[in-house]
């Protein structure tokens, strides 16, 4: 998690911490980081331009500006992005809820735990293509074998990460819950569930990652419609410009959604208390 | 009142913690419990508190049998065990979640202001320095007003100035709705400096070696020939129960 600071809003002035390292000093330093891409984009441009190579294969970024174009006129786009996000979304929103539910299951008893995490353990080792068949001929080719693909990429990751968080959490302040008796229900809202949200909140945005990447594989099985099936048809047409297009689109709902998702979390995790990094 | 009658405690491994502890203490007393690692004393006062089972005998806060963490018994611990992701304001306030919302707020402010720390109230636990979080920790313990309240070695990690100063703003809090307090701690002075009574115990297994009333004025001036003299009979009687189990040199 290279982005884990943005979890983290910088406190307000009043209580900021003394001791802060200051930003680099260059205003524009954070301009450095597309220096490369422009570069490389801008003399690809030129080559392909003055004919020195022919572009075909690597198309260079005005024609896939234009494909990009060419599929938002058509309104074609926006119906592929929304598939995609529909299918991540349901798979997303299943994978937390099961991966969630059995980690709070295996989490709270030692002898659940026994029974199912070595059995999850070994399921996990499964590469996630070779599901594919086997989802195909259970669930058949539609949505319903795309979302559980999607849902159980998800799964593995947030049921990781919600177990370790719970079996992590400090005895010294659930016993500080006990000294005031709370009720297990307390305990459960008032101790357990704050404690574990960072690493909760980390487990689902490794979850959201992994959604996109099987949406992929989900798609490649046979869609008619979805940021994988231009994938697909941009292979099968020869059309590179589309394909770099839909990675293109990958990369910033990926992006989109991370950002959206450590958006909704950080009013929550203001208190965090770790080593923020080289800032 | 806290009794304490014929309390022993033997753990799962067929460790013998604590054997046969019959102790009084009355209401507003201070006592402190001094002694080696290994005597006991803390676990003494988890089962005062509640949060671990005796396995013999019983322990009564006026008249009621205590066997699990009880309104009437607050605890300090050894460091503030402060909830990171409430304020102080709401660690403070942490007991208080069954009273009114305004209720809550004037007893939290009050505590604050009692501990010196009223501006603090809006910050996060990780802003406070080990002598504030613990004033903090105290604070959340005496806010629902027990008639009891433990403390384990509570100033034991602050440096000795921080914890000279806590001692004393201890005394202070003490006297506002004289709680009995009983304070777990392996330093002598300490004890000489908050104590009516010092229980010194001894290990192997734990149980009480000798209790010493303390009849010092208050304040109490660390630096008297009386505390001085003070000291050295707890010393003494504290060596006395060390000595006896110091493995010996192979001959």
């Amino acid at each position: 998690m290279s982005n884990v600071d943005q979890v983290l809003p910088a406190p307000p002035e009043a209580i900021a911490p003394p001791t802060r390292p200051e930003r680099t000093g260059w205003r524009f330093s954070w301009a450095l980081g597309l220096l490369l891409p422009v570069a490389v984009g801008l003399g690809w441009e030129l080559l392909v331009h003055f004919g020195l190579v022919n572009g075909r294969l690597v198309p260079p970024p005005s024609r896939i500006f234009l494909a990009l174009n060419e599929l938002w006129q058509s309104g074609e786009l926006s119906r592929h992005l929304l598939a995609t996000s529909a299918r991540v979304a349901a798979g997303f929103a299943i994978g937390v809820a099961a991966g969630t539910l059995v980690a709070v299951v295996t989490g709270y008893s030692a002898l659940m735990r026994r029974l199912i995490d070595p059995t999850l353990q070994g399921l996990r080792a499964v590469p996630s293509i070779a599901w594919v068949p086997l989802f195909i001929l259970w669930l058949g080719i539609f949505e319903e074998s795309k979302i559980t693909l999607i849902a159980v990429g998800v799964f593995f990751p947030v049921y990781l990460g919600t177990l370790g968080a719970i079996l992590s959490i400090d005895r010294k302040i659930v016993e500080v819950g006990r000294v005031f008796r709370l009720s297990a229900l307390g305990l459960v809202r008032r101790i357990l569930l704050p404690a574990i949200l960072p690493a909760y909140v980390l487990a689902l945005r490794g979850g959201l990652g992994l959604g996109w990447m099987f949406v992929v594989a989900a798609e490649f099985m046979g869609a008619s419609e979805g940021l994988g099936y231009l994938l697909v048809d941009g292979q099968q047409l020869g059309k590179p410009d589309q394909i770099v297009a839909a990675i293109l689109a990958f990369a910033v709902l990926g992006k989109l959604s991370d950002s959206l998702l450590v958006a909704l979390t950080a009013p929550f995790l203001r208190w965090v208390d770790v080593y923020a990094g080289g800032r | 009142m806290l009794q304490i009658e014929r309390l022993g405690k033997t753990y799962p491994n067929g460790t013998v913690a604590l054997d046969g502890l019959s102790l009084s203490v009355d209401a507003g007393e201070i006592v402190a419990v001094i002694g080696g690692s290994g005597c006991g004393k803390s676990t003494l006062l988890r089962l005062l508190s509640g949060l671990d089972h005796a396995t013999r005998g019983t322990v009564g806060v006026d008249g009621v049998t205590i066997t699990e963490p009880h309104p009437a018994v607050g605890i300090v611990f050894q460091e503030p065990r402060l909830l990171p992701w409430l304020t102080v304001a709401g660690n403070v306030g942490f007991g208080l979640e069954e009273l009114p919302a305004e209720e809550r707020e004037r007893r939290v402010q009050e505590a604050l202001a009692r501990v010196g720390l009223a501006d603090y109230a809006g910050r996060w636990p990780r802003e406070l320095s080990g002598g504030q979080g613990q004033r903090v920790a105290i604070a959340r313990a005496l806010v629902p007003r027990p008639a009891v309240l433990l403390l384990d070695e509570p100033f034991s990690a602050l440096d000795a100035f921080t914890r000279e100063e806590l001692q004393d703003h201890l005394l202070d809090l003490w006297a506002d709705h004289r709680p009995t307090l009983v304070l777990v701690t392996h330093d002598i002075e300490e004890a000489l400096v908050l104590a009516s009574r010092i229980v010194v115990m001894r290990p192997n297994p734990g149980r009480i070696a000798d209790i010493f009333d303390i009849d010092l004025p208050r304040p109490r001036d660390r630096l008297s020939p009386d505390f001085e003299s003070e000291k050295r009979r707890v010393l003494r009687a504290l060596n006395a129960t060390l000595v006896r189990h110091r493995p010996r040199a192979a001959e």
